[in-house]
């Protein structure tokens, strides 16, 4: 028999209210909780991603569109651009790393990226981490794909499987035929480690293998046998070119060159034509990676401002709803509270229990609602990979969550304050009279 | 403060003996005094039947004594202690060491077991519970084999000795009880009583009472009509 003894007999005398007190704080605990999280991987996840490149280059359009393409895996190119921008920045002194991108099919709903090998081996996935192969090789001829993490999870495959690769990005809607490149099949030669980014759900294979899908050739017809020589396909366009600059600041000349006008001037305007990527100007910009995410956080920023205020709100009344039920039984307490005063209790123990029983509701709500969070979070994560590309997990972020519901303790310290210092100025002699 | 047996308080010479002293003592409600008690002394051990028509003062005497209320003026002194001078917190530690407390309607916890409700008088003295000694106090008045009982699941009977064990299990000095018997038949009431003087037997007992038949059973008798202001 101990003080938390007392606590449990008040809870347990009353178990529908109590029940419904816990359920309301353990609701409110597991939105506060899954918006945090979600916010805080969110944003996590969008900001290392985006680590790897200084500069994007890509058809004019949407820079959003631009950076959520080639970074996220979402969205579609704004356009192609020449491969010789490309190779114009393997030339550039001022470019540390340079990897092409061409995205223009997919398998089984998943995208086939075509790029360089060079981007597997020594292309940051995310902040300081490189891709490593769990299985196999990278590609290395054609034909050939390496598929993220994800995808070989979701389709199944490992290494040696040959599959036959569809046109466009999306599956096709009911009815509409579906374009396959079933002349041109690929064999699986590795399978990447999970990144924890979007290139999980991609299929990455050789820039000249999305090529050669797409090339079209004037062909005999096979009534006669003889022997081609392999044939290389002839990369012509890509859909974007992500730059590694050698010193960042670099990046904002380039994007000076092709996004700011000529200027008039001709000393200016021979300065700026010296830039490599000046020939390029009237169908490429420049995207900075970095300020796309920025402006993509204020908008999410936002939206999940308003998420944080509403959860915040919910809370409040979710602890106004303990105090509520608190308040509501202080009548029926009273006797009690007046036996307790004539054997002998200090009103600062009164004061404890009542206290103590707002932190036990808020405490057991609280820890319901952080499994309810995690639970939510177990089934949004395969939904938020797929329509945002961001990789969120449970149990992920356990000292952050254990500083909310220690947060939500202290408040209800506060919550409970108000009926025990009723407890506390309650008059024994009145209530200790038989009724 | 502390007065030691024999000594003084207020100009007035404590009996040596004396374990309850009221000196000049008047408790008023609102403007209107109800009880004036210019001395009284109770031996340590006496067993003190109190009785008086409603309203009389009676209960407030024995919250007087607890230190639940304290007098508008005057002292009491109780096992040599001014419990009228005390501080509020210190008056609750004085009554959940030195005082057992029995109700007419018995005030026991629904949600507890016989036995818890004897060890909740033990968790507010000493903030802990000692479940042997609660057994055996609850031994002495004939329902260890009730202890896992809700009060509930026992006879009004069974509450009361319920209520007597838990006045008890801290071995107080003085033992108050505020018409203990007033919901039971006779027999009952017999029986109870019988408990309690057997189980208080050493201590100081102040029992208000209705029943003019039960005040037969004690050494001393008080008749509250002496103490209305």
């Amino acid at each position: 028999m101990t003080i938390v003894s007392i606590i449990r007999s008040n809870m347990a005398k009353r178990p529908l209210s109590t029940g419904l007190t816990v359920l309301s704080v353990a609701l409110a605990s597991a939105l506060i909780l899954s918006v945090n999280t979600i916010q805080r991987q969110t944003d996590e996840s969008y900001r290392q991603t985006s680590a790897g490149f200084d500069l994007i280059l890509a058809a004019k359009g949407s820079p959003m569109q631009t950076a959520l393409n080639t970074l996220y895996h979402l969205e579609t190119s704004t356009g192609v651009i020449p491969f010789a921008v490309y190779q114009a920045a393997l030339r550039d002194p001022r470019v540390e790393a340079a990897y092409p991108f061409y995205v223009g099919d997919s398998y089984r709903g998943l995208r086939v990226v075509g790029t360089v090998q060079r981007y597997l081996a020594q292309g940051e996935p995310s902040k300081d981490r490189r891709f490593e192969l769990a299985a196999g090789r990278l590609f290395e001829g054609l034909n050939e794909v390496v598929l993220g993490a994800e995808a070989a999870r979701r389709t199944g495959h490992a290494i040696g499987d040959t599959l036959v690769l569809s046109h466009g990005l999306t599956e096709p809607q009911a009815g509409a035929e579906r374009l396959e490149h079933d002349a041109h099949p690929v064999v699986v030669t590795g399978v990447l480690r999970p990144t924890g980014t979007a290139h999980d759900r991609v299929l990455f294979t050789d820039l000249r293998t999305t090529a050669g899908l797409h090339e079209i050739r004037p062909h005999h017809d096979d009534t006669h046998a003889h022997e081609h020589a392999p044939h290389v396909p002839t990369v012509s366009d890509v859909d974007a070119v992500a730059l590694k600059m050698k010193n960042p600041q670099l990046a904002m000349q380039v994007a000076g060159t092709l996004n700011f006008p000529t200027p008039e001037n001709p000393v200016l305007r021979m300065n700026m034509a010296r830039d490599p990527y000046f020939g390029f100007k009237p169908g490429v910009m420049a995207v900075l990676p970095a300020q796309q995410i920025a402006a993509l956080m204020a908008i999410v920023g936002n939206a999940e401002r308003v998420l944080r205020i509403l959860s915040v709100l919910v809370l409040v009344v979710a602890l106004a709803t303990v105090l509520v039920a608190l308040i509501n039984t202080m009548d029926s307490r009273r006797r009690d509270l007046a036996v307790f005063r004539a054997l002998g209790a200090r009103r600062g123990q009164l004061l404890r229990i009542m206290v103590g029983e707002a932190s036990v509701l808020v405490l057991i709500g609280s820890v319901m609602g952080w499994l309810a969070c995690q639970v939510l979070l177990s089934l949004l994560a395969p939904v938020l990979l797929e329509t945002a590309g961001v990789r969120i997990a449970a149990f992920h972020s356990i000292p952050q969550d254990l500083a909310i519901v220690g947060g939500l303790a202290a408040a209800s310290v506060l919550v409970g304050l108000l009926p025990g210092w009723s407890a506390y100025r309650s008059d024994p002699i009145r209530h200790l009279q038989p009724s | 403060m502390p007065v030691s047996a024999g000594g003084t308080t207020s100009g007035k010479v404590i009996p040596s003996d004396s374990m309850i002293s009221f000196h000049n003592v008047i408790h008023q409600y609102g403007r209107r005094p109800v009880l004036r008690i210019p001395d009284l002394d109770i031996p340590s051990g006496h067993h003190v039947g109190i009785h008086g028509e409603s309203g009389s003062g009676k209960t407030s005497l024995l919250h007087l004594v607890s230190g639940l209320l304290t007098p508008s003026t005057g002292s009491v002194v109780v096992h040599g202690q001014t419990v009228s001078d005390l501080g509020e917190a210190a008056r609750d530690h004085f009554r959940a060491s030195h005082i057992g407390y029995v109700f007419q309607t018995f005030n026991l916890l629904d949600g507890f077991s016989a036995v818890d409700n004897v060890m909740l008088a033990q968790v507010f003295n000493t903030g802990r519970s000692d479940r042997g000694q609660a057994m055996s106090i609850l031994e002495r008045v004939g329902l260890a084999d009730r202890a896992s009982s809700r009060p509930s699941e026992l006879s009004v009977g069974q509450q009361q000795r319920v209520c007597i064990a838990r006045a008890l299990v801290n071995d107080p000095h003085i033992v108050l009880a505020d018409e203990p018997t007033g919901s039971l038949d006779a027999g009952t009431a017999s029986a109870i009583m019988d408990v309690l003087q057997e189980v208080a037997a050493g201590k100081t007992l102040l029992m208000v009472t209705h029943d003019r038949s039960m005040l037969g059973r004690f050494e001393r008798t008080l008749d509250m009509e002496e103490f209305r202001a």
